[in-house]
């Protein structure tokens, strides 16, 4: 998010990766295993209009620090050393600009040698269409945001040369949604707070680790998200300290010590209503089956007339 | 039975929008072409349902939602935080509150 607001991204969406990309780059992900079925259906089987061959059309490169069934199955696993995406990154920035690089050819960058990230800044610049699809492994990877700062700005240089692009994948099913809804309502995609009765944006400081480490909030309401399997311990006790909101449809790791749980239908299942796809695609999400229990909208609209009301 | 065709499913970024769910007696029965954790994500979507409770004592889901009220209310700076999982019209909800109850808001993006 910060990245991009940094240097933008030039992206598209997963119908082009299927009909176009000839060059498709899994940089510090595993969808084989995270988003099992985004191969097939997107990037790496699926035949697409311009693609007719589908797998055999495609070149599949795997950048990772350890090897998955993602890696095993490209045409080309590159095996970095962790904490070295920024490095990496700011090397094929420099070579896919023709810049000369002072070391020698079997010098290691990122544990990987030198004209092994030659050829494939080569690779990059004859794709007809090439896309990045990176995952935490780069996000979550030293340097974060700064990280994905950098893959962007090799993203846009590249499209001096060819069409190329970039695009996060996204995990949790509609979590592309909540920058969006964020970002048309409020402005910002991520750590709003509204002390002053506007929107003012700051991440750190308003962000939810921050504001739990530095105990700035004194009660949370938590939405569909499970914060005792996601966030760090520290964070989780900030929470069992002060009173805290619960809307879940399952039993798990938070429901045993939220202050109100409140059960909610399903979104997608007992729920209607729009999710964004990881490329920011807007999809409607149905209601099978009927829920004894409200759904979120209808849960934060209730207390939020019940505030207004009292 | 009811077989509900193109689906989305909602597990992951990728959702998958070709998804068959077969439905019986208001139950999910079978889910086709999913992954492995989409399908269990929709036949396990009924099941482990919490119950409505304040401090550990079950109670309804009205007196619940008025407890959340009135714990929003008195806080002098309630975090809204989640909304990963969730429909883009809850979480317009969500924004709403936020700015009603003049707190923090925050999504599972930010770290």
């Amino acid at each position: 998010m910060i990245a991009r607001q940094q240097v933008g991204l030039a992206t598209c969406t997963l119908g082009e990766v299927k009909n176009r990309a000839d060059l498709v780059i899994f940089w510090g992900c595993n969808p084989r295993e995270s988003h099992q079925r985004h191969q097939a259906r997107y990037s790496a089987s699926v035949k697409g209009q311009f693609i007719p061959e589908g797998r055999k059309g495609r070149r599949i490169v795997a950048i990772d620090v350890r090897p998955t069934s993602t890696t095993a199955a490209a045409d080309q696993f590159i095996q970095v050393e962790p904490g070295s995406t920024f490095e990496t990154a700011t090397l094929l920035r420099a070579l896919v600009a023709g810049k000369r690089i002072g070391i020698e050819e079997d010098a290691k960058v990122g544990g990987v040698p030198l004209h092994v990230w030659r050829e494939l800044a080569e690779a990059i610049k004859a794709a007809d269409y090439g896309v990045i699809l990176f995952g935490l492994g780069v996000t979550h990877d030293r340097g974060h945001d700064l990280n994905v700062e950098e893959l962007g700005a090799l993203i846009r240089e590249v499209n001096d040369y060819t069409r190329f692009y970039g695009l996060p994948m996204r995990g949790h099913g509609n979590v592309t949604g909540s920058n969006q809804v964020m970002g048309w309502q409020t402005g910002y995609p991520i750590a709003v707070n509204f002390n002053r009765g506007y929107p003012r944006y700051n991440p750190g400081e308003f962000s939810v680790l921050g504001l739990l480490a530095r105990e700035e909030v004194d009660a949370a309401i938590i939405i569909a998200t499970d914060p005792g399997a996601h966030l760090p311990g520290d964070s989780v006790a900030a929470l069992q300290a002060i009173p805290t909101i619960y809307l879940e449809p399952h039993v798990n790791t938070t429901t045993g010590w939220a202050t109100v749980v409140i059960p909610v239908a399903p979104a997608g299942v007992a729920a209607e209503g729009t999710f964004y796809r990881m490329d920011n695609v807007p999809l409607r999400v149905r209601k099978l089956v009927d829920s004894p229990f409200p759904s979120d909208e209808e849960v934060l609209r209730s207390i939020k007339e019940t505030i207004l009301h009292a | 039975m009811v077989v509900h065709e193109d689906v989305v499913c909602i597990h992951c970024g990728c959702l998958c929008d070709d998804l068959v769910v077969e439905v019986e007696d208001d139950r999910i029965t079978k889910v086709k072409k999913a992954c492995g954790i989409g399908r269990n994500k929709f036949l396990h979507a009924q099941s482990d349902t919490p119950v409505p409770s304040i401090a550990g004592r079950e109670v309804g889901v009205g007196e619940a939602v008025a407890e959340a009220a009135r714990l929003l209310r008195q806080a002098r700076n309630p975090l809204v935080y989640g909304l990963s999982s969730t429909t883009a019209e809850a979480q317009a909800e969500a924004v709403e509150l936020a700015e009603l109850l003049g707190g923090c808001l925050d999504n599972v993006s930010s770290y």
